[in-house]
């Protein structure tokens, strides 16, 4: 455990640990958005769900199988479609409510931090001197709630996507990235250390 | 060295070979091959009532039809394929419908790599190929140059990169030799054992659900009331199968019983099928691989194989993003791995693959890739040195896959059948058990100052190793039971690899974050 710190030049306790970092939550009407969004994907899975249970009834009448067939599938329709129902209800009308409160993001002078989960807790770390470029997403939700979201990338891919933001946070984070990038880059230049793409 | 401008003039568009059709053909059918893939297949049931339908004439004239069309569009696109050199890049003009053109600066191109088709090497050809950083697959193909122009264009970029772009990375790969062999060319035990321990067993299972299709054809072909005027053509099959079968059993063991007869006949088509595929994987691993050998130049890897196919693969040693040292059942019999160097995302361009290397050789080549950064690593899996997981990784998987269903499924069982069969669902957590021991048992890591070595597998082992200076984003991430215990996921990613190091100390994860965020940080190199 102790081979990764053996250079006395970076002693643990002198590393800025993410740990300590001041959060700064997303927007608190983005849990309306996710409950508005939610509540539209259950006006469609509904119906659907109410069309299938009529099927299975139709099937369940043509009386192809046997009694205890009908009994047991009965009871594993019954009980998976219960536990599925209130599966999908704690997620799509208390998760958010739960869930936004804990997204969270930092930024630093050289990185940018996003953490998020209620059960699970995931925090991202993304370094600017990694990242290749970043935009902003209005979709037509967003907009009605005049939110945006924004994506970083870097050479793996979608690096963060940090929803929830108001829009003129999302733009001066995104020009805040872009500068730095290009501040990397001018960087790498000046040293003459590969191109200035950061491939 | 000869210059470029004896073998082209520069600043003129130039048209490819004609033995370049061959490759629009193959090109174009391997297009039409993946449509067919994506908007065929899953409408399967049309293609196999459109079969049934037994119309030759008509399924005679579309494949007719077919086959004009991809010539007609190999044509078109040999015809408007064009190429144009100039002192510091290079443009390819190509496309039917939409005309692209794509100009290659010599200092953006990381790799130059030849393909030979046997065509290609009966006239003194090649298929040029440039990959650049940015791309996940090759930016650009020239098909049917001559081996003169070729290695021309090659060493032009070469002197490109050299002279303005790497003076010092240049110096640091150093390398004396002008070209040194690292592994020498592979003879025919090296191919052997290559042929027997590749390919997928996904193939073997195809023929295996082919078989049980024969038994399912068998039982059907017997329930009917008469089997001799069978119509379906498979079951006719089946049908002359078992009774040659029968009679061939019944010549060598006389008196056989009809039924033991029709097992060994299930039993003999499944080896059968067994031996087929493994001359199957054999002969494509020679195609692959005959005549594999590696070669160093200075920063560049050369790797170069083919039987009828010669492909030549170069990858630069300090673009090398992560190195995974593998092995299959077979190879683990055969005791050796297969290394897969990459310098992208991409599965096929940028990777150099070395199909068959013991362990020292697989140390030696992952030391020679990333320099310095190895001291102290071991790239044996079975090294003591390996960092063992926490046992709770094993024991979380269990009760949430194994237990925690097992105890629900019986909760149902016992509800709905009032027997004590639903006993048998206590295999399952047994079975999630051996899983998630093995799983546990082979999981492991091991680090140093500036790079990370992973360790896992099922029944055998692969190895993952990240340079930290190649190293994109870094995540921690807890779950309930860890929040309790106080571990979490290490998640390191590159461009190339993501590992995740599950129930380590929350502590070494959030320090591990810090420490490699700040070598990211702190770098006073770009990463490249």
């Amino acid at each position: 455990m102790n081979i990764l710190f053996k250079n006395p030049t970076v002693p643990l306790d002198t590393l800025p640990t993410v740990a300590d970092i001041p959060w700064t939550a997303v927007e608190f009407r983005y849990r309306n958005m996710v409950l508005l969004r939610n509540l539209f994907v259950s006006l469609i899975l509904i119906p659907m769900g109410i069309g299938l249970f009529f099927i299975f009834q139709l099937v369940d009448q043509a009386g192809h199988a046997g009694e205890d067939f009908q009994r047991i599938a009965r009871y594993l329709v019954g009980g998976g479609a219960s536990l599925l129902i209130a599966y999908l209800l704690f997620q799509w009308y208390v998760m958010p409510f739960l869930e936004v409160p804990r997204m969270k993001y930092a930024v630093r002078l050289q990185d940018i931090n996003y953490r998020r989960g209620v059960f699970s807790t995931k925090t991202t770390s993304a370094p600017f001197r990694r990242m290749q470029h970043a935009e902003t997403n209005r979709g037509p939700l967003e907009r009605m709630f005049d939110l945006a979201s924004l994506s970083i990338f870097t050479a793996a891919g979608l690096a963060l996507q940090i929803r929830g933001l108001s829009p003129e946070t999302a733009e001066t984070l995104r020009d805040h990235v872009l500068k730095k990038i290009s501040e990397y880059q001018q960087l790498d230049a000046n040293n003459d250390v590969e191109d200035s793409t950061g491939l | 060295m000869i210059g470029l401008t004896t073998v082209f003039e520069q600043d003129i568009w130039y048209k490819a070979s004609p033995v370049a059709l061959l490759f629009f053909v193959g090109k174009t059918i391997r297009k039409g091959f993946e449509q067919f893939k994506s908007l065929v297949l899953p409408n399967s049931f049309v293609l196999a009532w459109f079969l049934s339908q037994r119309n030759w004439l008509l399924i005679g004239i579309l494949v007719g039809i077919w086959v004009i069309l991809i010539f007609a569009v190999a044509f078109v696109r040999y015809w408007r394929f064009r190429f144009k050199l100039t002192p510091n890049s290079i443009s390819v003009r190509e496309g039917v419908l939409k005309e692209r053109q794509l100009d290659l600066e010599f200092e953006r191109i990381r790799a130059v790599n030849y393909k030979r088709g046997l065509v290609d090497r009966v006239l003194g050809l090649t298929g040029i190929s440039f990959d650049t950083a940015g791309s996940g697959e090759a930016e650009a193909t020239i098909p049917a140059v001559s081996m003169k122009f070729a290695e021309s264009l090659r060493a032009s970029i070469e002197e490109k990169r050299t002279e303005l772009l790497e003076p010092e990375l240049s110096q640091d790969w150093a390398f004396g030799e002008k070209e040194n062999l690292l592994i020498p060319t592979f003879e025919w035990p090296e191919m052997l054992r290559i042929g027997f321990s590749s390919g997928n067993f996904l193939f073997v299972a195809t023929f295996i659900g082919a078989i049980s299709a024969f038994a399912g054809q068998y039982s059907s072909a017997f329930t009917e009331s008469d089997s001799a005027n069978q119509t379906n053509l498979l079951a006719r099959a089946v049908m002359w199968i078992v009774t040659h079968g029968h009679e061939l059993h019944a010549g060598v063991i006389p008196g056989i019983h009809r039924t033991f007869s029709i097992a060994l006949i299930f039993v003999e088509l499944v080896l059968l099928l067994v031996v087929l595929t493994m001359i199957f994987n054999l002969v494509s691993a020679i195609f692959q691989w005959y005549r594999f050998s590696l070669f160093r130049e200075n920063d560049t890897l050369k790797s170069v194989a083919g039987l009828t196919t010669v492909r030549e693969t170069r990858l630069t040693l300090p673009k090398i993003q992560s190195v995974v040292i593998s092995e299959n059942l077979r190879s683990h019999w055969f005791s050796f791995f297969k290394l897969t160097a990459r310098q992208s995302h991409s599965q096929q361009e940028h990777t150099l693959v070395v199909p068959l290397a013991s362990s020292d050789r697989s140390s030696e080549l992952c030391q020679l890739m990333f320099k310095d950064a190895t001291t102290g690593l071991r790239f044996d899996p079975r090294a003591p040195e390996f960092i063992r997981i926490s046992p709770a990784y094993f024991w979380v998987d269990f009760f949430k896959v194994g237990v925690v269903p097992s105890l629900f499924a019986i909760g149902v069982a016992m509800l709905l059948f009032y027997s004590v069969w639903w006993i048998l669902i206590l295999v399952w957590p047994l079975l999630v058990a051996l899983v998630q021991f093995l799983k546990w048992r082979k999981a492991g890591y091991m680090y140093n100052e500036t790079a990370i070595v992973h360790r896992k597998g099922l029944l055998t082992y692969t190895l993952v190793t990240l340079p930290f200076s190649k190293i994109q984003s870094v995540s921690v991430e807890q779950n309930i039971v860890q929040q309790w215990t106080q571990r979490a996921t290490l998640e390191i990613r590159n461009s190339t690899q993501s590992i995740g190091i599950p129930y380590i100390d929350i502590n070494l994860a959030c320090d591990f974050r810090d420490f490699l965020l700040y070598s990211i940080e702190s770098a006073k190199e770009e990463w490249q």
